[in-house]
């Protein structure tokens, strides 16, 4: 039953998955991610492997985690995160209302600055901005130092899915002097 | 392009914020105790100096918190408020 | 006849040749010609004509500064006016040559352009010696550095004075990891707080780049301090008759033989106010060019130079001074008459190399606010005030200002001789618009003695030069015209781009999907599939109708009407704004910024709510939910979810931070499948059977969880069309399986899609009116009809509320304000209208102006009331209920008769089916 449930689910790209691998970049979306957004914590949350917390704002976080295994109206992540921060913490999924892609190889850095304003570069790993690429609200996050997360908002998927495809056609197809 | 210091998230461009005009500006405490001049002059009545202005900025699309700031309107040399 | 000197020419490579095609001739070049040395080379000296006097033009200068060179580029994706001296050959190359003004290429250019931003700690502009050392120094503590530079390598002008010690340099920056060189880029702009504008010309010089390879960059450079190394332009002298092909600026020619090995004349008078004039006389000699004049404006010459040139058997005649030129045959320069010591002596030449001396170029300097100010040592304008901006620094270096000098003797400011009135009409101060002495002279005894005026009197410095080439001069022939000091007059003001940019670049990748984010929901595709028409609401695209075979839009809606009203539709709401509100306060919160009650509300339940600004003008509706004891769900119009969780946020935030509130956007996590009609407890009892979906279990205005299907679902029981309705929502992931999901269970009534058309309509029936059509922020809640919505308990109370206090003013309860009415035509068939104006029945249209009553806010043509309906604000409207009116488009009236704004059940007789 469960398992049936969970096949009914699309992510906001639809199919086929977005999976795309150049010699110097690969893009692809991780799709069902648990996302929740925290508001209370002063200091940074603790999470488990393949999980990542990005701060939205004073006292507010973004927690990228693991898809859930079951179909529910609210991630029980969010009922965990309630009781382990506490009353006065707040706690909402949007699971759904974000997605997350994944932006990774030597190009990651240059692809992304076709579309954003933030100096980047200075960024360090593990950290994370909210702001503007290519012309969409979006959480980006440094996992590594050619290793990007960006969580655009769910209807604009499509568009920043088919801008980073775009954006990167000369990572793609490599030609004449490379650069950085 | 203007570039804002978020005191949360560091200087970004222009195009992430929203302007929210004059600082200091408080909704009053009983609206109601107002009369229809002192009422208007809340609602509509700002400074509009040529030189230093002190304003509210959001930055709307970074971690969305309001600010003050004081900018030079014809110079946009920006100061943090003292 | 080949100009091309044997040898010599560093920056061409003779192992490359290039043909490039100008209109139509092969002319012969090489690797690294710009197009203006490779006309030079073949010996083509007009290239261009004037635009209005149809003269005969030639090269005049090196770089940005030419004034004449213009070419129409018709390789490639085209381009209108580029100048030939900044245009670099490559086989394939096409040009065409100018008389005037360029043609913009018709046709989409579907080249490929680009934007890139990057950050740096310092920005120097221009490559050559002092950018380069500037560039260095910067990058000595690690910090990121952008070097740009519009030439093909760094160096600049000046490698062969400086040498290998350049050479060394240029090397070693180009291997700093935090060093970025970018060659072929114009900064053509420097704005607020360390920004810059840059054009990065990628493959003009690259016939073979594959398409995906975007031919130009724009660079939006943040930088913390700005270097201006952009040197300087040499500047003319001007007589009679200066605009000839063969009157070329002295150092650009000596710039052609030195770098490029071409000679741009055999016989030559070169003159002079100058050293570097002197200079560029010695490199020609050098060359082998025949001087058989060398003049200098000064009175005296410096002895080095006269040395120097005095091995080469040439004596500086002093005090001199061009007084004209003739032409030959082929229009180019044969003879130049010259004044010395009193007599004029004619001579047989084909070069007059000029130089009036060298002026800084602080274009960038003064874009970003800094001021200049006139310099006898250097006989031009230097920067003197930085921009005042003392947080983003911009510090000009070198030639720009007025450095990197090794004058034996200053130079001298001279401008123009005594020129009579009829030679002052040959006398140009600005040879692309074809403007002069004469009309600077008008212009003064116009009576204009500012600058600026006469720039825009004259055009003087209006061309695509901007008057980098003549600009100073003209200040300097002004001065002397008004007998007023050069720094009085001051220059006109420099204003961005430096350099043309063209749409396409500024376009960049923004252009057909790409231009504007298109936001889906998570049934867009099934949407897809059914083939619907889509309506563009903001950024969403929304299904606009959901239409049969072969019917229209009009055949489309009424079917999908009747559905609803008689049946049972569903559509596609995901769009709503549906914000979160999170806290202990949230309900004292929303009591403040709705005009209703709603801290009394109960877990379960929702209610209906009107928010105005402090003006008390109507910003938004929609519902709340209660969710939890301190979780709130409000949903707002598709339009304002944005605009409506700024507002909220900002009055918590700035007003009120002492409520625990808190607001996360939660418009995508949720699908959400409307499913309206007679029908609709029908459908959702089949597809929730655990659910108890009757009117007593599951009233109006409540929320309950339930399965729907098989998916994890909220279902709201609300309705935007005056039928027994549902809102269904899921998880977004789920939302295309909640759509077969009510289309299946729906089947066996009949269920219909339908579309935001339909929705419009079936609304208006109800005279629910929408924000921001059928209000435009003049409009209060008892303007619509609304005032139950303010609640009755605050206003006893006298609770304060967001907009209260606005709507006591003596013009909020005016009894003829505009009012929202409906409208029905007299005649029951004629269409009306949306935006027409109300006017009294039989208004003499053309007895202007005509009283104008109020307007038509919102018309459809209405199955259920049985001809066209409209609502439309009207003064007074509430009381003309019956009246009469014309509703005026395009000068053609309808008459209309005012009604009820609620045409259809007003007693609300069906919401429970
Ligand atoms: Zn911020």
């Amino acid at each position: 039953m469960t398992a049936d449930v969970l096949a009914l689910r699309r992510s906001p790209l639809g199919d086929p998955p977005l999976d795309v691998r150049g010699p110097r970049l690969h893009l692809r979306e991780l799709a069902f991610r648990t996302l929740l957004e925290l508001r209370g914590p002063t200091g940074r949350p603790a999470v488990g492997p393949d999980e990542h917390v990005w701060p939205l704002g004073p006292g507010w976080w973004l927690v990228d985690g693991t898809p859930d295994a079951a179909p529910a109206l609210e991630s029980p992540r969010a009922a965990a995160w309630r009781a382990a921060l506490g009353p006065g913490a707040g706690v909402v999924d949007v699971s759904c209302h974000r997605t997350t892609f994944a932006l990774s190889g030597p190009d990651a850095l240059l692809v992304l600055s076709h579309g954003c304003s933030i100096d980047l570069e200075r960024v360090p790993v593990g950290q994370g901005v909210q702001g503007v690429l290519a012309h969409a609200q979006v959480v980006l996050g440094r996992v590594g130092q050619d290793d990007w997360r960006i969580h655009p908002r769910a209807s604009f998927a499509r568009h920043l899915a088919a801008w980073l495809v775009d954006a990167a056609a000369e990572s793609w197809e490599p030609w004449g002097d490379q650069e950085d | 392009m203007m570039s804002l210091p978020c005191p949360h998230c560091g200087p970004r461009d222009e195009t992430e914020f929203g302007y929210g005009g004059q600082a200091g500006v408080a909704y009053p405490a009983r609206p109601g105790d107002l009369d229809d001049r002192a009422w208007a002059e809340y609602l509509f009545v700002r400074d509009n100096p040529r030189g230093w202005s002190t304003e509210r900025w959001v930055h709307r699309a970074g971690c969305r918190q309001w600010f003050v700031l004081r900018r030079h309107t014809v110079t946009h040399e920006i100061e943090s408020p003292a | 006849m080949s100009r091309r000197l044997p040898h010599g020419g560093d920056l061409v490579d003779r192992d490359r040749p290039v043909t490039v095609l100008v209109d139509g001739d092969p002319v012969a070049a090489y690797a690294g010609d710009t197009l203006a040395s490779a006309l030079l080379a073949a010996g083509r000296r007009q290239v261009a004509a004037g635009t209005y006097t149809g003269r005969p033009r030639g090269v005049v200068g090196l770089g940005a500064e030419e004034p004449n060179a213009f070419v129409q580029v018709v390789s490639g994706p085209g381009e209108p006016m580029v100048r030939a001296t900044e245009l670099e050959v490559h086989d394939g190359l096409a040009v065409q040559r100018l008389a005037g003004r360029g043609r913009l290429p018709l046709g989409e250019d579907d080249t490929r352009y680009d934007h890139r931003w990057t950050h740096a700690e310092v920005l120097v502009v221009g490559g050559g010696a002092a950018g380069v050392d500037a560039a260095l120094e910067a990058a000595r503590d690690g910090g990121r550095v952008v070097l740009a530079d519009d030439q093909v390598s760094l160096g600049g002008w000046s490698v062969g004075a400086l040498g290998p010690d350049l050479d060394e340099q240029v090397a070693r920056l180009e291997t700093l990891p935090n060093v970025r060189v970018l060659p072929r880029t114009t900064v053509v702009g420097l704005y607020d707080h360390g920004q810059a504008v840059a054009v990065e010309r990628r493959t003009d010089h690259r016939p073979d780049a594959p398409a995906h390879v975007a031919r130009r960059r724009l660079w939006h450079v943040r930088a913390a301090e700005v270097v201006v190394a952009t040197g300087a332009h040499e500047r003319p002298l001007v007589f009679p008759d200066n605009d000839r092909p063969g009157v070329v600026l002295a150092g650009a020619a000596a710039q052609y033989v030195r770098r490029f090995g071409v000679l741009p004349g055999e016989r030559a008078v070169v003159w002079t106010a100058h050293d570097g004039g002197l200079r560029a006389a010695l490199d020609l000699a050098a060359a082998g060019v025949e001087l058989v004049a060398v003049l200098d404006v000064r009175d005296e010459v410096a002895p080095g130079l006269a040395a120097e040139l005095a091995t080469h058997g040439v004596t500086v005649r002093t005090g001199a001074e061009v007084r004209g030129t003739d032409a030959g045959p082929d229009g180019a320069l044969a003879r130049v008459h010259v004044r010395h010591d009193g007599t004029i002596v004619t001579h047989d030449v084909d070069l007059l190399a000029v130089s009036g001396g060298l002026n800084p170029a602080v274009m960038l300097f003064s874009q970003a606010g800094g001021r200049t100010r006139w310099s006898d040592d250097v006989a031009g304008f230097v920067p003197d005030v930085p921009p005042p901006d003392a947080a983003h620094p911009v510090r000009v270096v070198g030639a720009a200002a007025g450095g990197l000098r090794d004058d034996e003797l200053p130079p001298a400011a001279w401008f123009v001789g005594d020129v009579d009135s009829q030679e002052a009409e040959r006398v140009f101060l600005d040879p692309q618009r074809d403007a002069t002495l004469a009309d600077l002279r008008r212009a003064h005894g116009a009576g204009l003695t500012s600058v600026e005026h006469v720039k825009r009197y004259t055009t003087i410095g209006t061309a695509a030069d901007q008057g980098r080439g003549f600009g100073v001069l003209t200040v300097g022939v002004l001065a002397q015209v008004l007998a007023r000091p050069v720094g009085e007059v001051g220059t006109t003001t420099y204003r961005p781009p430096y350099a043309p940019v063209s749409f396409a670049l500024l376009a960049g990748r923004d252009r057909d999907a790409l231009s504007d984010p298109v936001r889906v929901t998570a049934i867009h595709d099934r949407h897809v599939a059914d083939g619907v028409p889509f309506e563009d609401v903001g950024q969403w695209r929304r299904p606009w109708y959901v239409p049969h075979q072969g019917e229209d839009l009009a055949a489309s809606v009424r079917r999908e009407c009747a559905a609803v009203r008689t049946g049972v539709g569903m559509m596609d709401a995901s769009t709503l704004g549906k914000i979160v509100c999170r806290g202990a306060d949230v309900g004292r919160f929303l009591d403040r910024v709705y005009t209703g009650l709603f801290s009394t509300l109960k877990v379960g339940s929702i209610r209906y709510g009107v928010m105005c600004g402090p003006d008390g003008m109507v910003v938004d509706d929609g519902t709340v939910a209660r969710i939890g004891e301190d979780e709130w769900l409000v949903t707002t119009t598709t339009g304002n979810a944005a605009a409506v969780l700024d507002s909220l946020e900002e009055w918590a935030m700035t007003e009120w931070p002492e409520l625990d509130v808190a607001f996360t956007s939660v418009t995508d996590q949720w699908a959400v499948v409307a499913v309206a009609g007679p029908r609709s407890r029908d459908v959702l009892a089949a597809l929730a059977p655990d659910l108890d979906v009757s009117n007593e279990a599951f009233g109006f205005m409540q929320w309950r969880d339930a399965v729907v299907g098989t998916l994890p679902a909220r279902v709201m029981r609300i309705s935007f069309s005056g039928e027994l309705a549902y809102e269904i929502d899921v998880p977004a992931w789920y939302g295309a399986a909640l759509w077969d999901a009510v289309r299946r269970a729906g089947e066996p009534f009949g269920i219909t899609a339908y579309g935001t058309e339909t929705m419009h309509v079936l609304r208006a029936e109800k005279g629910f009116p929408i924000v921001g059509q059928d209000t435009d922020g003049t409009v209060t809640p008892g303007d619509l009809g609304m005032g139950w919505a303010i609640s009755p308990r605050k206003v006893r109370e006298g609770a304060d509320f967001v907009g209260a206090r606005s709507l006591q003013r003596a013009d909020a309860v005016r009894p003829d304000r505009r009012q929202l009415v409906g409208l029905v035509p007299t005649d029951g068939s004629s269409a009306i209208v949306e935006g027409a104006q109300l006017v009294a029945a039989g208004a003499d249209l053309t007895d202007l102006p005509v009283p104008m009553l109020g307007h038509v806010t919102s018309a459809y043509d209405s199955v259920t009331v049985g001809s066209p309906f409209a609502l439309a604000l009207l003064e007074s409207g509430r009381t003309r209920h019956g009246e009469e009116l014309d509703a005026v488009d395009s000068l053609v009236p309808v008459r209309v008769r005012v009604v009820d704004p609620v045409p259809y059940d007003p007693e609300g007789a069906r919401r429970d089916g």
